[in-house]
């Protein structure tokens, strides 16, 4: 394995989280939102992590603090090899462009207003990547890469089904050469024919780009296809993380064991 | 005997601005008294139109064609005051957000009396109907589930509440459209098992609509699953997800099964997945709905429909390859 493949995507180590008392007391009793404790975990190069539980374990928590919208009480992040918690201005911005995220719901997490055009070549705007004609043409590669037709450039959101919004979501996230895609239940909305398009959509790009993904999923559909490794989080705990077979076929944690029942 | 019949029921929604919305282009299903029978079929295919229909809920601005028998009888056309008075009677449906049909104002006790009431209880009889239909859906003890808030309960508590309301009227048939597809699996497999025991006891029909072909084993006495506004097959449990005779069926529970397998070998297996997507309700085809993903179809696929074969305790299924 080269230097350039095992270097890390993601580091996050001994990540600590607490929701605030104001905000917890009001949902208390319907499955309040878990903190995160003593996270640790790391993503290399073109490699996937899975991150399972139920809801409530603290996987949304998670995401918000690689994204930025939580900030953990104590633990460090490192995305491509920078670190995020202690970066400001600029350079946090510049480890920002390296991190890139799908969510589960497209209809909401993309603008209703924008074409696909612009909702593509947005980040690149944003993080100033090029001029026009170069951005252009960027935007045109990465729809291809994700296996639309060019016509579907000057439609919007609306006009497009949930697979295909999905594909848009994606490409937007590529646009930027990011080093880690965030998917956060990238298919549970979608139908089960379309679910497995858009997991083998998955395979193929990282093959053709090397981006690392963290896959964030409440159940274990299409994670044995996508993953390397797996993490299964319990209570703001990661309480087993193993390679995908030993997982599946070795699980040693009761939480681990009752989300394999679940599958038959 | 045949409980309900639904023949060849089209549902067809004008829009201002698109052509003609087709819901149900032609949906037929027989459910026999005390049955389990699960409507499997992805986004769109017209599952939650069907289960209205048989609710007897009016379609607003819709055409409607088509026959329903209720025991027997018949139920005038379909989307009619008429049917809808009829399905009162005999026909409970159930959503799935049970959060929606409680008004979190009011004690269970109360939500649970307004239905009780309304379906000719004496004012004396209300509180013991009540507490029966608590432990119907096993809210026990009752006594304190019945001065709880939907705001007390946790989904599948709420979920088993709506349920109670749908029992007030004694229904003959329960139709159950996505009820558990917000619930984790465990409270839906305890919301299976309830419905389970209520057919075992009360003879219930049960009419389950999902999207999951992996939650209705061992459920179901039948499946039958939908594509574009039809029942393209329709069969015993077993037969439909292990030996599917409809390429759909086939290759969805190719799907489903190669997303749930571990392969030995390193990461990276494909899943199997059917190309395309469905035709949507606005598009009008002459021939099979599927043929534009069929990896089997032949010339005239695409020029006519196919006909409804019976196979030999087979169950039923709409594909020229098994026309005789």
């Amino acid at each position: 394995m080269s230097v350039e493949a095992a270097a890390l995507a993601l580091r996050v180590s001994n990540l600590n989280f607490q929701y605030k008392k104001r905000l917890t007391g009001k949902i208390a009793g319907i499955g309040a939102a878990a903190g995160l404790a003593d996270i640790s975990f790391e993503i290399r190069a073109g490699e996937t992590l899975s991150i399972v539980g139920k809801s409530g374990s603290g996987k949304s928590t998670l995401v918000k603090c690689i994204v930025g919208l939580v900030r953990p009480d104590s633990g460090d992040i490192f995305i491509a090899r920078m670190d995020y918690l202690h970066a400001a201005g600029p350079a946090r911005k510049a480890i920002r462009r390296k991190v890139q995220a799908v969510f589960q719901d497209s209809a909401s997490s993309l603008s209703p207003r924008m074409t696909v055009e612009e909702i593509i070549s947005e980040p690149l705007a944003i993080h100033r990547v090029g001029n026009a004609q170069s951005r252009r043409e960027r935007t045109r590669s990465v729809v291809d890469a994700v296996g639309l037709p060019y016509s579907f450039l000057t439609r919007r959101s609306a006009e497009l089904s949930g697979g295909q919004r999905q594909r848009v979501a994606i490409a937007r996230a590529l646009s930027v050469e990011p080093e880690l895609l965030i998917l956060d239940e990238p298919l549970t909305a979608l139908d089960l024919s379309i679910k497995a398009q858009l997991s083998n959509l998955l395979a193929e790009l990282q093959e053709q780009f090397g981006v690392a993904y963290l896959h964030i999923s409440h159940d274990l559909f299409g994670v044995a296809a996508l993953s390397d490794r797996v993490a299964v989080m319990h209570g703001g705990r990661i309480v087993e993380n193993a390679d995908r077979t030993a997982l599946f076929t070795n699980p040693v944690h009761l939480e681990t064991r009752s989300l394999l029942a679940e599958m038959l | 005997m045949a409980l309900l019949t639904a023949e060849n029921i089209q549902v067809t929604f004008q829009t201002r601005d698109h052509a003609p919305s087709h819901a149900l282009r032609g949906a037929s299903l027989t459910i026999q008294a005390g049955e389990i029978i699960a409507i499997l079929g992805e986004s769109g295919s017209g599952k939650s139109t069907f289960a209205k229909v048989l609710a007897g809920a009016r379609l607003g601005g819709a055409q409607c064609v088509g026959t329903l028998r209720f025991k027997g009888g018949q139920w005038g056309s379909v989307g009619s005051r008429s049917s809808a008075d009829v399905g009162a009677r005999g026909i409970a449906m159930i959503g799935q957000q049970a959060s929606l049909v409680l008004n979190p104002f009011l004690r269970a006790r109360t939500q649970l009396a307004e239905f009780v009431q309304a379906h000719g209880v004496t004012r004396q009889q209300i509180a013991g109907r009540v507490h029966e239909l608590l432990e119907v859906v096993r809210l026990r003890p009752a006594e304190r589930y019945a001065a709880k808030y939907p705001h007390q309960l946790s989904g599948g508590e709420k979920q088993r509440l709506s349920i109670a309301m749908a029992l007030a009227c004694g229904p003959e048939i329960v139709v159950c459209d996505e009820v558990t597809s917000s619930l984790d699996t465990v409270t839906e497999a305890e919301i299976l098992e309830l419905f389970s025991s209520l057919r075992a006891e009360r003879r219930v029909s049960v009419l389950w609509i999902t999207h999951n072909p992996l939650r209705v084993r061992n459920f179901a006495d039948r499946v039958a699953v939908m594509y574009a506004g039809r029942f393209i097959e329709i069969g015993p449990t077993a037969n439909v997800l292990d030996s599917p005779l409809h390429p759909y069926v086939a290759e969805l529970m190719r799907c489903a099964k190669s997303g749930i397998s571990v392969h030995e070998d390193r990461k990276g297996a494909r899943l199997a997945s059917i190309p395309g997507a469905a035709p949507d309700a606005f598009e009008s085809f002459a021939g099979c709905s599927f043929a534009p993903r069929c990896a089997e179809k032949r010339d005239t696929c695409a020029q006519k429909a196919p006909e409804n074969a019976s196979t030999e305790g087979r169950g039923e299924v709409e594909c020229v390859l098994y026309e005789r």
